[in-house]
């Protein structure tokens, strides 16, 4: 039903020079198999970068299925190399639309630290060895998400494709059409976000001695290619 | 294992991007999304298409048919005011003062302008009774209000107001530079003439022989019906689809030139703060080929566009005032798009301005925004173009300040300090948007690793 919609477009478009008879049948064969080729290679992808972005688990099914359902509509404006790089893009942009309805409801349920410690249902349990260790994925995996809360929408596809997603800064550059330099900058402020979020959770855990807050590490230096 | 040598950040990202990483959606909702997203339509009956299709048709003719009768309705009103010679569009430049007490005491609740038009959605319901009641002292200070009609998408005309203060210096006609002024919102153009500029767009326009305008937002819902012309502008935060704001904004210099007080040759610079920097953003990234440069003072979290730029432009400057570094890559983006040159984007001159007051000393306001933004600090970072008045854009990115306006020794009652926190003393924002925008600053520079400066040492490129 969904594609039919989308692709009432095109047919329109031609509806006047005349349509060969079962050319929309082919279209929409063609679009249902690419909708279920980007479902099988990126629906991953939207889905943790929703609960990065804070998503409870609750709500990640309808954020994931509403940027499907904006790349399904807008399935003939998007090239074929930039998929994901559009659908981080509109998790992020989803996500936060989700978030300011959400300041508008504030009865609604929130994810919070002991959620998160007591696993995910997708998330790899075989990492899990402990219980030690499971709550320190957890105040990792909050240190990120707040880190990720302070971050401008920019900054935020920036980081999560790059250093979550391990693309490369030229990978990120092209499909998003920005310069490298730009796409370096964000990363970086992003990281100085994170690098902030860090140190006050660390701040928080260990109580200051006598020498008060801990050093904060060296940086490793700015290095953009992968390793 | 992770590697030694690495810091603890990217141990720690490493760490975090496997567990990301291994992240998957459940099975039984990728079944349910395909089953949503692709079945049925595989074969889906060619009437339907068809019906469809003429039902398409049908919603386009009677589209086109509407836009013919709003067009005749139109030409026909513009006709017979031609005719008739019926009341002109603007309005004439008369203010009566109201009194000397302060805005807050100044207005009666508003009264729609026009009843017949009240409905849902329709700013006239909101509209103050007199748009050309104004304090006592902008009139005192030289300042004019005017007016015009403007029309909105189906609700009808609004009248809409702005303040001009043209120095007396200036000959009619001018061809001088044009400052927009675009308040925060729900606030008004009063206000920020007074409480957030400290009226030093005026000293700087006298001196420099340019003229400012105060624009006006139309009132809005959460604007206090005890404040005479609050209001907030159509940006995307606050999206009302029958006002036309960036329209406004290209009326008000229009109006200028009707009334003789401009050429129509001359350079205009939107200054907005707050929501009004998004709305300057906003008008700026959608003309660049109207406006010659931009200055968005504390702009908002969500007011960053991405910006393109067009052949045979007129923008080529923007200057961006911001809080904690918020909006930093989009003025990044900007100076990209402009044309700066990608090193200079890489390695822009950093500059810490020294600490000229220390904000908050005998402050009596003890709320936590007023705690927090005491003792704030400016950085200046410049990327631009090596030829003096080439294409640039220059950030000032405050730590520690509330939202206020930065202007230096201002007397804020601990009221407004607990609505927009302690000011930023260390800059004057008028005299900074005025020296970037006339093309003053920034002096041309040969950028090196060297060049970037912070607190009087030099660090190695970023």
């Amino acid at each position: 039903m969904l594609l039919s919609i989308s692709l009432t477009r095109q047919p329109l478009l031609v509806f006047g020079a005349g349509v060969r008879e079962g050319a929309l049948e082919e279209a929409r064969r063609e679009a249902a198999a690419r909708v279920e080729r980007i479902v099988s290679e990126h629906v991953d992808a939207v889905w943790r970068t929703a609960r990065r972005l804070g998503v409870p688990r609750l709500e990640l099914e309808d954020i994931a299925q509403e940027v499907m359902l904006v790349a399904v509509r807008r399935l003939v404006d998007i090239d074929v190399e930039r998929e994901r790089a559009f659908l981080i893009a509109t998790t992020v942009r989803v996500t936060s639309n989700w978030r300011r309805a959400r300041r508008r409801r504030p009865e609604e349920l929130t994810d919070r630290v002991d959620e998160l410690a007591s696993g995910d249902a997708g998330t790899a349990s075989a990492l899990v060895e402990s219980a030690e260790q499971a709550l320190e994925r957890s105040r990792k995996l909050e240190v990120l998400r707040r880190a990720l809360a302070e971050m401008t929408e920019p900054q935020q596809f920036a980081f999560i494709m790059f250093e979550l997603e391990q693309m490369t800064a030229g990978e990120i550059a092209r499909e998003l059409g920005l310069p490298e330099a730009t796409v370096v900058s964000r990363v970086r402020r992003a990281r100085e976000v994170f690098r902030r979020c860090r140190e006050r959770a660390s701040t928080e855990r260990v109580a200051p001695g006598p020498e008060g807050r801990e050093t904060a590490p060296e940086g490793r230096g700015e290095v953009w290619q992968r390793r | 294992m992770t590697d030694p040598s690495l810091s603890e950040d990217q141990r720690m990202l490493d760490e975090l991007g496997q567990l990301h990483r291994a992240e998957r959606a459940p099975v039984d909702f990728r079944q349910r999304l395909l089953a949503r997203l692709v079945e049925a339509p595989a074969v889906q009956p060619r009437r339907t298409f068809e019906r469809r299709a003429a039902r398409g048709v049908a919603l386009a003719c009677a589209s086109a048919a509407v836009v013919l009768l709003l067009v005749a309705r139109s030409f026909v009103e513009v006709h017979s005011k031609v005719v008739v010679g019926a009341e002109p569009r603007v309005a004439p430049v008369s203010v009566e003062p109201t009194s000397s007490r302060g805005p807050a005491e100044l207005g009666a609740d508003p009264e729609p302008a026009s009843p017949g038009a009240v409905s849902l959605g329709c700013p006239q319901r909101l509209m103050p009774a007199d748009p050309l009641r104004t304090d006592a002292d902008v009139i005192r200070a030289g300042l004019t209000v005017h007016t015009f009609e403007a029309d909105t998408v189906s609700c009808g005309p609004i009248v809409r107001r702005y303040l001009a203060y043209v120095p007396k210096s200036l000959p009619t006609e001018s061809s001088a530079a044009l400052l927009l002024i675009l308040h925060g919102g729900p606030d008004r153009a009063e206000n920020m003439r007074g409480i957030q500029t400290q009226r030093r767009f005026e000293a700087l326009a006298a001196r420099d022989g340019f003229i400012v305008v105060y624009a006006s937002a139309v009132p809005s819902k959460d604007s206090d019906p005890k404040v005479p012309n609050e209001g907030r502008w159509r940006t995307a935060d606050y999206y009302n689809p029958q006002v036309d704001d960036e329209e406004y904004l290209l009326r008000v210099v229009e109006d200028l030139v009707t009334r003789g007080v401009t050429d129509g040759s001359n350079a205009v610079f939107l200054v907005g703060h707050a929501e009004g920097a998004a709305m300057a953003l906003q008008a700026a990234a959608h003309r660049p080929d109207f406006y010659s440069g931009v200055a968005a003072v504390m702009p908002y979290k969500d007011a960053f566009l991405p910006f393109r730029q067009v052949p045979g432009a007129r923008l080529s400057r923007a200057l961006f005032v911001l809080f904690d570094g918020i909006g930093r890559d989009t003025a990044t983006d900007w100076a990209s798009a402009f044309g700066v040159p990608e090193r200079w984007l890489r390695e822009p001159r950093v500059v810490r301005l020294p600490d000229r007051v220390v904000e908050g000393k005998g402050q009596p306001s003890v709320g936590a925004i007023a705690r927090a933004t005491r003792d704030s600090s400016v950085k200046r970072i410049d990327m631009s173009s090596p030829e003096r008045g080439g294409p640039a854009v220059r950030v000032f990115d405050i730590e520690h300040a509330g939202h206020f306006w930065p202007v230096s020794s201002p007397k804020d009652s601990s009221r407004s300090i607990e609505s927009f926190g302690f000011r930023n003393e260390d800059i004057d924002g008028a005299d900074e948007a005025w020296k970037f925008l006339s093309g003053a600053e920034p002096a041309p520079y040969e950028p090196a690793a060297a060049d970037i400066v912070l607190e009087g040492e030099v660090l190695k490129a970023l």
